[in-house]
């Protein structure tokens, strides 16, 4: 306590337990070494979160992506289910296409085919009424 | 309006087997239903469950419409349209809506695609906490082996559920005895605090009349031991003048405190007698009231 | 028939729309995407190397390909792009002009046959037409609907092009019409007009093409498809078409009838279009895949065998009575087949092998100096039209008989209709005016004098195949659908309208027979040179053929020979058909002059008419006996009267006049009388025919028998009550005394003169 009355005291030094000069008063000066360390461990601690929010902005924009190609690929899943049915119909559009194709071509054969008959039948008749006869 | 926007689109609803045929030449004249079709369509494709205003008769329904499934697009798509050229219903709705239908188009086709490939490419990303993949591969593993794995399980959980049950209702029944004798025993403590209340009551009431007959019968002995002890009676009497009313009122203070703040003492107390030894605190309450009896004795003497 | 398809794989397609194919001249495919990509595709569509790299925002829509003015730089490109705008590109892709042609996009652009013009629709309704350097020339059509489909006509004086529901065909003479038809329920996507088949075929959002006609009447209306038709193209052989739809490659024949589909996944057909050969096709598709076809399976057959393409490079011929089967293999992909005659021609890129069809191991072999463009077989000769516009004549043993380069050919107007062949004569459309008909020589080459002109457009040209050379028949169909014939080979040609309503005709194999399709009903015509002789025995001498239910639109004739005629119904279904024998054995004794042979055939048939006929040939050949016992049989009395007064002219000059009055062929009956001397008769035949002028001119220039024409002109105009009207009969009437006895005299005394000449005696 004798200190406080010393001319260092008075010009607002004080010295602290290991006689170090101080400008402020200990307690000052350990609350400001205090706010500093605070301070840092702020800064540190702020820089720690915003390297894992990077890290977690970047993991939800990657799971954004993934969800959003994922939504496209179930997207298109369900349109092509969608269309499983109307490709079977389309298939079977197609073998009904086929079928008429099919029968059209029987029906031009069986048109041929009478028609070659009657030329057997008219070349049989002339030659029953023209050379039979005779 | 352009004539490769409207062949491209049309071959893009045929693709996604719209239901009815539409004409390259649809879209050279507003045709607001039409859009709005196709819309509502485009939608239900996306998420069948989607609530959109389905009424476009005036102008304001159409907005609203319009505005709806901006909404879902971008929301649901990411898909920024243009709402006025939506709600033009021309060739430039059109250009608004083969981004939608490209979106499907494309999502379809990169799945005839990836088809034939048998889907070699899995899930690109896994998060080890959002273990859903394998979850659902578990259960389509366990699909795939059949019913019983599934009623094994559940036999084994409907077994633990009985088990779990019975402790439950003998937990319940024991809980509910418990509480019963509590109440029991609260309603004894209660009857007898009421008991003890009375009996303080008479004997307040007998000490007060012995008190009122002193007072009558010897008015000279007390001017006499007034004398006795002048400086301190003086005192005393002074104090006593206001004592009196101040007696009184600390007999009311006493009821009252019996009645507010001891009272409250009384269910804090009540509250202990729940855990603790009741004869204890019965005894408490005795020493309680003893240590009034003597202050009131004190006082009086 | 049927196209063999090849899809481009996923790694060298388009990434976007496919919009647009196109041959280039050399051959090769290229195709033109949403990609802003120009491919071009090798042979077998599986590697694909980028040919233009065009501007991103360029989006192409149409892609045309035209000779290069300096030939050794390769093609020339012309791209219609989605901007409105066409450019004209370099196979460097160096930009040589850029033309803003429409507002809004280009639809469709054609390059014209011969090179010089370029055809562009746009979206904005109008048609133009730019030089080949891409100078506007005209502003062909406006139309309130977007243009999406237009083509140039075979002759590129006219051009089509769709509007809404409706089709329109424009002349490029600007005061010309346009004619124009609703030929869709649905807007109207596609067009095309073939070169070869002169027909048109559309396509709409409908689902369903249509055939017509160049002058719009439908000939085939398909059955709905689900999706729009978005594509059609002739093939450049004219005998087929093909038709893109979604997820569709349709090839039909030219009648309209289906011969097969392909239903590849790949969306819309945005285009097909045909190699220059017409032997593979190629498609431009929605998803950006470019198609390949190879056309397969063609069929030709002739009453004995049946040839199938089996391969790009191997026929089969199979023997329908023996079912055995002979296997051809070619060096080079087949282009063109062709079966008649007892013969099958087969044409590649660089031969012609000749087949006889009983010796299929030896076949004559021909190389060309072009690829073959059009075939045409006759009885003995081949016709084969090239590139080089040049049509050359082959003998079945392959050797050379003459080349023919007619004035103003297009090689690629050069179709089997468009050209006639027979022992004798070639005869060829003009390309220039198709009015005319040019005749030439076969073993010289020769043109035999002037083209032969009709009046309207003439459309197929048939030479008959038997019979003498002077009576060469030449058969043409015009536009009207009007069936004419005319002896080519005479000085004076007279051609004779003897049908109306042909679709198709087709002359015997071997006989002086026509076969004729006549709003759907098949008509024999068992001596039509008739026409010739004596018109009254046309009717006599044709027969309508019961086909047993309707024929169709557009059914068309596949073959007429021996004692059969088969006919291509509309729907695709041949029919057959048999034909009396007892023409063709007449007609065989008639050429052999067997005419005792020839009356009896007929006296054995007992029908009109085969003695119709025989009554015709043997007028025609002066054998009058005959030509009288015929008419007798069909009880002509008037012309066995005529015949009997014929038989009495003693001089066989007079009796060929006079049955060349009979025939029309006044003016040979002239020469011959005026080359005989027999004046009286020259006179007489004048005043029969009421040719007064003709009549006193030949009087007076012979100083002889006026008062003979005089006389009759004067009992003439007393019958009819009148007064001589013509001065020079006044003028001769007041200088030359008329005394009808001293006319009688003179008269017997003529007759007298010709019965004196030496060797005159009546016909016995």
């Amino acid at each position: 306590m004798d200190e406080e009355n010393t001319p260092v005291t008075v010009a607002g030094m004080q010295f602290d337990e290991l006689s170090k000069i101080r400008v402020l008063d200990p307690e000052k000066h350990e609350q400001t070494e205090e706010l500093g360390e605070e301070c840092r461990t702020f800064l540190e601690k702020i820089n720690s979160f915003h390297t894992v929010m990077g890290g977690f902005v970047e993991l939800v924009d990657r799971l954004a992506k993934a969800v959003d190609d994922e939504k496209m690929k179930a997207i298109g899943a369900r349109a092509a289910v969608d269309s499983l049915s109307k490709k079977r119909q389309s298939e079977e559009q197609l073998l009904q296409a086929m079928i008429a194709e099919k029968r059209a071509e029987l029906e031009r054969l069986q048109v041929e085919q009478d028609s070659l008959e009657r030329v057997i039948q008219d070349q049989d008749q002339f030659i029953t009424t023209h050379v039979m006869n005779k | 309006m352009s004539y490769r926007d409207l062949r491209n689109f049309t071959e893009m609803l045929r693709t996604l087997e719209f239901p009815r045929l539409v004409s390259i030449d649809n879209f050279r004249q507003p045709n607001f239903p039409l859009v709005a079709e196709i819309l509502i369509w485009i939608i239900r494709r996306i998420d069948a469950t989607a609530t959109i205003p389905t009424d476009v008769e005036d102008e304001t329904d159409r907005v609203l419409f319009v505005k709806a499934v901006a909404q879902f697009m971008a929301t649901k798509l990411h898909l920024r349209l243009n709402t006025k050229r939506l709600y033009e219903a021309d060739g430039h709705a059109v250009k608004e809506l083969i981004k939608a239908t490209s979106l499907l188009y494309n999502a379809l086709k990169s799945q005839n695609e990836e088809a034939p490939q048998g889907g070699e490419s899995g899930p690109p990303v896994t998060l080890s906490d959002f273990n859903l993949t394998s979850k659902i591969g578990e259960l389509k593993v366990r699909a795939g082996a059949g019913v019983p794995a599934f009623m094994d399980e559940y036999e084994k959980l409907e077994a633990e559920l009985a088990k779990t049950y019975e402790t439950y209702i003998e937990k319940f029944r024991n809980i509910s005895y418990l509480e019963q004798e509590l109440e029991q025993h609260n309603r004894t403590e209660q009857d007898k605090l009421e008991e003890t209340e009375q009996q303080l009551k008479r004997m307040q009431a007998r000490l007060r009349d012995e008190e009122m007959r002193m007072m009558r019968g010897s008015d000279e002995t007390f001017g006499l031991g007034g004398d006795m002890d002048h400086s301190d009676e003086e005192t005393d009497s002074d104090a006593d003048l206001e004592t009196e009313p101040r007696g009184v009122a600390t007999y009311g203070s006493m009821r009252g405190g019996m009645d507010s703040d001891e009272g409250s003492d009384l269910s804090d107390s009540f509250g202990d007698i729940d855990d603790d030894d009741d004869d204890d605190d019965l005894g408490g309450l005795g020493d309680d009231l003893d240590d009034d009896q003597s202050d009131l004795s004190d006082d009086a003497f | 028939m049927k196209i063999e398809l090849k899809k481009s794989g996923q790694h060298n397609r388009h990434k976007d729309v496919a919009a647009a194919v196109v041959w280039t001249t050399s051959g090769s495919l290229v195709s033109a995407g949403d990609d802003h990509r120009v491919l071009q595709w090798n042979e077998t569509l599986d590697d694909a190397s980028e040919l233009i790299n065009l501007k991103e925002e360029w989006y192409p829509t149409s892609v045309a390909v035209g000779p290069n003015p300096k030939r050794s730089q390769g093609d020339v490109f012309a791209i219609a792009f989605d901007d409105g705008k066409f450019r004209l590109m370099a196979q460097t892709g160096r930009i040589e002009k850029t033309v803003e042609a429409h507002t809004g996009a280009i639809t469709t652009l054609r390059w014209s046959a011969d090179g010089q013009s370029i055809l562009t629709a746009g979206e904005d309704g109008l048609m133009k037409v730019w030089s080949r350097a891409g100078m506007l020339r005209t502003v062909l059509a406006q139309s309130a609907q977007p243009v999406y489909g237009a083509a140039w006509s075979p002759c590129g004086s006219r051009a089509i092009h769709t509007a809404g529901k409706h089709v329109a065909v424009v002349s490029l003479k600007a005061t010309a019409k346009a004619e124009t038809w609703k030929a869709h329920d649905g807007v109207v996507l596609c067009v095309d007009w073939g070169a070869a088949s002169n027909l048109i075929v559309s396509g709409g959002e409908d689902g369903r093409y249509k055939v017509w006609d160049a002058f719009g009447r439908l000939l085939y209306a398909s059955t709905p498809d689900l999706y729009p038709i978005t594509s059609c193209r002739w093939s450049p052989t004219g005998d087929a078409f093909a038709v893109g739809g979604y997820n569709s490659v349709r090839l039909c024949d030219r009648a309209g009838w289906s011969y097969a589909v392909d239903k590849p996944a790949t969306g819309s057909v945005y285009e097909v279009q045909w190699s220059h050969d017409g032997t593979r096709l190629a498609g431009a598709c929605a998803s950006g895949d470019v198609l390949l076809g190879q056309l397969v399976m063609r069929s030709v057959s002739s009453p004995r065998y049946v040839v199938t393409q089996t391969g790009p490079a191997t026929l089969i011929a199979r023997s329908i009575a023996a079912n055995t089967d002979e296997e051809l293999d070619f060096r080079e992909p087949i282009v063109k087949m062709v079966l008649r005659f007892g013969h099958l021609v087969v044409t590649t890129a660089t031969q012609c092998v000749v087949y006889a069809e009983d010796n299929w191991l030896s076949p004559s072999t021909i190389m060309l100096k072009a690829p073959a463009v059009a075939v045409t077989l006759g009885r003995s000769h081949i016709a084969l039209a090239d590139k080089t516009d040049t049509i050359t004549v082959y003998t079945y043993d392959g050797k050379t008989a003459s080349t023919i380069k007619p004035p103003h050919a297009q090689s690629d107007r050069f179709s089997a209709t468009s050209i006639a062949v027979a022992d004798d004569t070639v005869a060829i459309i003009d390309h220039r005016d198709a009015k005319a008909v040019r005749v030439y020589d076969t073993q010289s080459g020769k043109e035999m004098g002037k083209p032969l002109v009709h009046s309207v457009e003439i459309s197929t040209i048939l030479l008959d195949q038997g019979g003498a050379s002077l009576d060469r028949c030449l058969a043409f169909v015009d536009k009207n659908r009007d069936l004419c014939i005319v002896q080519v080979r005479r000085s004076q040609r007279r051609a004779e309208k003897i049908a109306t309503m042909v679709s198709d005709a087709m002359w015997h194999d071997d006989h002086h027979m026509l076969a004729t399709l006549q709003e759907a009903k098949l008509q024999l015509w068992f001596y039509p040179a008739c026409a010739f002789v004596d018109q009254d025995m046309l009717s006599f001498t044709k027969q309508g053929v019961v086909t047993g239910g309707d024929l169709g639109k557009a059914p068309y004739l596949t073959s007429f020979s021996g004692n059969t005629c088969s006919v291509r119904r509309a729907d695709g279904a041949s029919m057959t058909f048999s034909v009396p024998p007892q023409v063709a054995v007449l007609q065989s004794h008639t050429s052999r002059n067997a005419w005792e042979d020839a009356i009896r055939l007929c006296r054995f048939i007992k029908e009109d008419a085969l003695w119709a006929c025989l009554a015709v040939i043997a007028t025609k050949a002066k054998e009058l006996n005959a030509a009288e016992i015929a008419y007798a049989a069909v009880n002509a009395i008037d012309k066995v009267e005529f015949l009997q007064l014929v038989k009495s002219i003693p001089t066989a000059e007079g009796r060929k006049a006079e049955l060349a009055v009979f025939s029309g062929q006044i003016e040979e009956a002239a020469t011959t009388l005026l080359q005989a001397g027999l004046i009286y008769r020259l006179v007489d035949m004048y005043i029969r025919l009421f040719d007064w002028d003709k009549a006193l001119d030949v009087a007076i220039k012979h100083k002889t028998h006026v008062d003979t024409v005089l006389a009759s002109r004067q009992r003439y105009l007393e019958g009819l009550g009148q007064r001589e009207s013509k001065a020079k009969f006044v003028q001769y009437s007041q200088s030359v005394e008329v005394d009808w006895d001293d006319i009688q005299l003179k008269i017997q005394q003529a007759l007298e003169a010709e019965k004196q000449r030496p060797g005159a005696t009546p016909y016995v």
